[in-house]
């Protein structure tokens, strides 16, 4: 005999699909904390200049040699320029010195040279003698990229003993 | 008001725990898993051998290379675990390398060397076991950094 009024249907019940999802994050959860370790490692590649040592050339372009140096609590970014002028004679080179009050204002200039030689990726560095590790650190990050995109990745470091010459 | 005397039926939403109680339990979980898995690598902990040894802060997340491990600490210079010179000796002698790792390096020189330099450590004896390392032969040479990803 056909039911005239049926009763009201109960909303499926989703809890067990729920429980399921819960049952199995606690089991992940505790082999990923125990497989895991709260400090991530990365590494930094780079090479160090030493004495006398020549670079491999790099692809040539208006900008001859780059390098920062610690300056006066900023830095001091020399950089060597293919002049050019029209007047000037062939392999002219001007050196232009700029100073950067902090790790933004390095940016700053280095973003600018970057827009002479948007092809340069290498960079010297030279650290003081006392410069801490945790500062050389910081100081790599900088150079590599800013907010708006890759500066100079190729980063070479002069050894304390290394006289301060322009590498190419 | 009027107080009532008999409550109705419990519902099905009253019943145990509700789907309303587990979803901020999942959200929770979900976040939690999200946090580890970004910071989770396949390196074991970090092992230096002046113990707890605090390395510089990066914004890098590029896994170091495997390879022989140089220790920078606050007393010692380290060649895989075993204690090669004296940091404090080797920060203000005079000279670019650091002949007592030179030794130990050139053995197992060839592939990549990877530094843990202590975040204090100045770059006077930095350099010069970075420039050892790549006098003695090795191809590769990186500086061990923790990377600001870490919880």
């Amino acid at each position: 005999m056909p039911r005239l009024f049926r009763a009201p249907a109960e909303p499926p019940d989703t809890r067990p699909a729920i429980l399921s999802v819960v049952s199995l994050m606690v089991i992940l959860l505790p082999m990923l904390l125990m497989t895991t370790d709260a400090r991530k490692l990365a590494g930094l590649p780079l090479a160090v200049s030493a004495p006398g040592d020549q670079l491999p050339p790099i692809p040539p372009g208006p900008i001859e040699s780059l390098q920062v140096t610690v300056h006066d609590g900023g830095f001091l970014v020399r950089a060597s320029v293919r002049s050019t002028d029209v007047l000037a004679g062939s392999g002219d080179v001007e050196v232009r010195e700029l100073a950067a009050p902090d790790l933004d204002g390095l940016q700053a200039v280095l973003r600018t040279l970057k827009g002479l030689d948007g092809k340069r990726s290498r960079i010297t560095l030279v650290p003081g003698t006392q410069t801490k590790a945790a500062e050389v650190v910081r100081w790599m990050d900088a150079v590599k990229l800013d907010p708006k995109g890759p500066l100079f990745p190729e980063v070479v470091l002069q050894s304390p003993q290394t006289p301060a010459a322009a590498t190419p | 008001m009027k107080r009532r005397l008999f409550k109705s039926a419990a519902g099905p939403a009253t019943r145990g725990l509700s789907t309303g109680a587990l979803a901020p339990m999942v959200d929770l979980f979900t976040l939690l898993i999200v946090a580890v898995l970004r910071t989770w690598s396949a390196e074991p902990p970090l092992e230096t051998a002046e113990g707890d040894m605090q390395l510089p802060i990066t914004r890098e997340e590029t896994a170091p290379e495997r390879g022989v491990v140089i220790d920078v600490g606050v007393d010692g210079l380290y060649v895989d675990g075993w204690r090669a010179g004296s940091a404090t000796y080797w920060a203000d002698a005079e000279g670019a390398l650091v002949t007592d790792l030179y030794g130990p390096l050139q053995q197992r020189a060839g592939g990549a060397a990877v530094v843990r330099a202590h975040a204090d450590a100045p770059w006077r004896l930095v350099g010069k076991v970075l420039l050892t390392a790549q006098q003695a032969g090795f191809e590769r040479v990186s500086l061990v950094a923790e990377s600001r990803a870490s919880l």
